[in-house]
């Protein structure tokens, strides 16, 4: 369909305006608003993912199209709701306790709201206690913790241990990232997934909610 | 027990079975680069296995054979020049005291060691090395890690022992009895370890430091071989000793509207406006020393060190003879003429349309190039700086158009083009008249405090009369951080 094309290529270049335009000329000619949102909008952002990971744009152009993302889901949320579709998960997302550095943690949050999740930000330098008082408020699917320093990264094990101690590990996957961590080091501290960057992490964390959605549905 | 031989340094070592290959190298003084303190994401311990003939990570190599090696000079920490240089320090008064003292620059990547004659306030001779703790990692977070686990005592020892060396090599030199004075100045993770002192509450938020004022102690204390040792005062947990002393060589109390700017892993930046001094520390990385490049390294032989344009054609000046790497400075150079040429785009990205390379590397020599990912790491590290510089002078309610001057510390200040360090958006466009290179500040500071008391107690009041603008939380400073990341801007 042309105006999902349009909307999709508004997106990725950033063009905030366009998209709430052309969002709102589909959705008057009577679009379904799921293939607004899943086949030209979460395609855009994963578009925009690809080619960061790939270096060829880099965290500006994110961030640009980040927010034209949101600017479009504004206008589409009402009609989401009305038809009844809900976000497909709900992620958390924190800097560790110790780290104060949210720069990579913002952008993460961005890329996870961009696959159609719903992401609720904790904040900076948490301790377990919060981030278990946040789990049991919220009930996430999943759980993003980011790390800058070499320091900090420690406290993902510690984290991670803790919720192995609440017995919280069994409906919540755990992500890990941050400028030091390695793939070796998450899967030494027990953390279920690793990103290297913003747009792995937002397809990690959709790929846990679609698999924790299927085993369940299997149960 | 299994051998390694390292061909190319006629050097033959002992290992057990499971001990790490980069451990075994360090504990056996192989200067091996490993900027990330092995934790396997620099990739700059490579080192080439003649069985296997190719290149492997000794910090992810468990020994459980013999091992055949040849090191290569990229993977080795240089020595820099033992250069000679006469500091002046001007109209300073000086007090009036003998013998002799040695100045120590102390940084986190080398260290520059002065001899001073106290009576003349000459400096005599100067011997610069590399950090010896640079195997424990490049950047002060991966120190203080490898404290946490290790304990403070062996990254002490280190710097301890070339203290001594070089204590020994001035006092044989110049026929010296000893040396009765040593005074230290070097960041705050650095000075907690040069006292013995473990600096893990640096690596956490709230950075806490457990001391910041001047300590004086016996040599013997210190396991010096002088009278006595002075660790220099620091500002706050990011401002270290080396700040406070730019601060004192450069007068900078006593001018107005002026910037002092430390370019190294770290940016320090100092603001004076109407007698109140501010300061705020950035992350800019290591991509200016060359470290997280892909051809990158500091300024030593087989680097080229400058590019420019000669007769419409690129041109290039290499350290040495053959050039085999590139230091931060010629990568601006680079980058202010590609942005210039249109081959790589305001966005950062390089033009395909404009280059013949198919690997999407921007080629320089046959060896080496700039890739994609280093022009997003210098994207980093200018916008880190820069938008600290800005925030500073924001939250003054000041415009680069009031700057009367911007002092440049710090040693790769030297190798800097100014013009194409403003074109690329790493210093303030102000016009060119109003930089001043001040080369090794810490080091002139510490010149200063070892000859005047007086200098030295307003040192260790600093950090009760400057303001410490923590840009990590500031929102002003992301918010410009992510703007400041193009190149346009």
């Amino acid at each position: 369909m042309k105006i999902l094309e349009e909307i999709s290529n508004a997106l990725q270049k950033g063009n905030a305006k366009l998209v709430r335009e052309k969002v709102q000329e589909a959705i008057n000619s009577n679009v379904n608003p799921t293939e607004i949102l899943q086949d030209s909008m979460i395609v855009a952002m994963s578009i925009v993912g690809e080619k960061f990971k790939k270096n060829d744009i880099f965290v500006p152009e994110v961030l640009i199209a980040a927010r034209a993302m949101n600017e479009g889901v504004k206008v589409l949320r009402p009609v989401l709701i009305a038809s009844g579709v809900k976000p497909i998960g709900k992620a958390m997302i924190c800097t560790v306790m110790g780290d104060l550095h949210d720069i990579g943690k913002n952008l993460v949050k961005m890329m996870i709201e961009g696959q159609g999740i719903e992401c609720i930000d904790i904040g900076v330098d948490c301790s377990p206690e919060t981030i278990i008082d946040a789990i049991n408020t919220h009930q996430p699917d999943v759980l993003c913790l980011s790390a800058l320093l070499s320091t900090t990264m420690m406290n993902q094990k510690v984290i991670i241990s803790r919720l192995k101690e609440e017995k919280l590990l069994k409906d919540i996957k755990v992500i890990v990232g941050g400028a030091p961590v390695t793939e070796t080091f998450a899967s030494e501290i027990g953390a279920d997934g690793y990103a290297s960057d913003a747009a792995s992490a937002a397809i990690l964390t959709k790929n846990m909610i679609l698999q924790k959605a299927n085993g369940e549905s299997q149960c | 027990m299994f051998k390694i031989n390292i061909k190319n340094l006629d050097v033959s070592i002992n290992a057990n079975k499971g001990d790490n290959l980069l451990r075994v190298l360090q504990e056996h003084q192989i200067p091996i680069v490993s900027s990330c303190g092995g934790n396997g994401t620099c990739k700059k311990c490579l080192v080439y296995n003649c069985k296997l003939k190719k290149e492997i990570l000794s910090c992810q190599t468990i020994i459980h054979q013999d091992l055949e090696l040849i090191i290569h000079d990229k993977s080795l920490l240089m020595d820099s020049e033992g250069l000679k240089t006469i500091m002046n320090i001007g109209n300073q008064q000086i007090d009036n005291q003998l013998g002799h003292a040695m100045i120590v620059d102390l940084g986190t990547t080398s260290i520059a060691m002065y001899l001073l004659d106290l009576s003349s306030g000459q400096v005599i001779d100067k011997l610069a090395k590399t950090n010896p703790q640079g195997s424990f990692g490049a950047d002060v977070i991966s120190r203080i890690k490898y404290t946490e686990k290790n304990g403070v005592e062996s990254l002490n020892k280190l710097v301890i022992d070339l203290f001594n060396q070089t204590i020994h090599h001035f006092c044989s030199s110049y026929r010296l009895n000893k040396i009765e004075k040593v005074f230290i100045s070097g960041n705050t993770t650095m000075q907690h370890i040069v006292m013995n002192i473990n600096p893990k509450s640096l690596g956490y938020a709230p950075y806490k430091p457990v001391f910041l004022e001047t300590k004086v102690l016996a040599g013997k204390d210190a396991g010096i071989s002088c009278d006595t040792v002075t660790i220099l005062p620091s500002i706050s947990s990011f401002i270290g000793a080396d700040i406070s002393m730019g601060i004192i060589s450069t007068n900078l109390e006593k001018l107005n509207h002026t910037l002092f700017i430390d370019l190294g892993t770290n940016g320090e930046i100092v603001l004076v406006k109407n007698q109140k001094l501010y300061a705020a520390s950035t992350a800019i990385g290591p991509a200016f020393e060359g470290a997280n490049l892909e051809c990158g390294s500091n300024a030593i032989s087989g680097a080229i060190n400058r590019i420019y344009i000669n007769d419409q054609k690129l041109a290039f000046k290499v350290i040495g003879n053959l050039p085999r790497t590139i230091t931060g400075s010629a990568v601006i150079d680079y980058i202010s003429i590609a942005l210039s040429q249109k081959k790589i785009l305001n966005d950062g990205q390089i033009n395909h349309d404009k280059i013949n390379s198919k690997d999407n590397k921007l080629w320089i020599t046959d060896q080496v190039y700039i890739s994609q990912k280093d022009i997003r790491q210098v994207q980093l590290a200018k916008s880190a700086l820069i938008s600290g510089v800005d925030t500073l002078l924001e939250l003054n309610q000041l415009e680069y158009k009031d700057i009367e001057k911007i002092y440049i510390a710090g040693g790769f200040g030297f190798y800097l083009d100014i013009n194409n360090a403003k074109r690329i958006g790493l210093l303030p466009k102000v016009p060119y008249s109003k930089f001043e290179f001040i080369g090794n500040s810490s080091a002139r500071g510490a010149v200063i405090c070892a000859l005047s008391k007086i200098k030295l107690e307003r040192a260790n009041e600093l950090r009760k009369y400057v303001n410490v603008i923590d840009l990590t939380t500031n929102k002003h400073f992301n918010d410009k951080f992510i703007d400041k990341l193009n190149f346009n801007t």
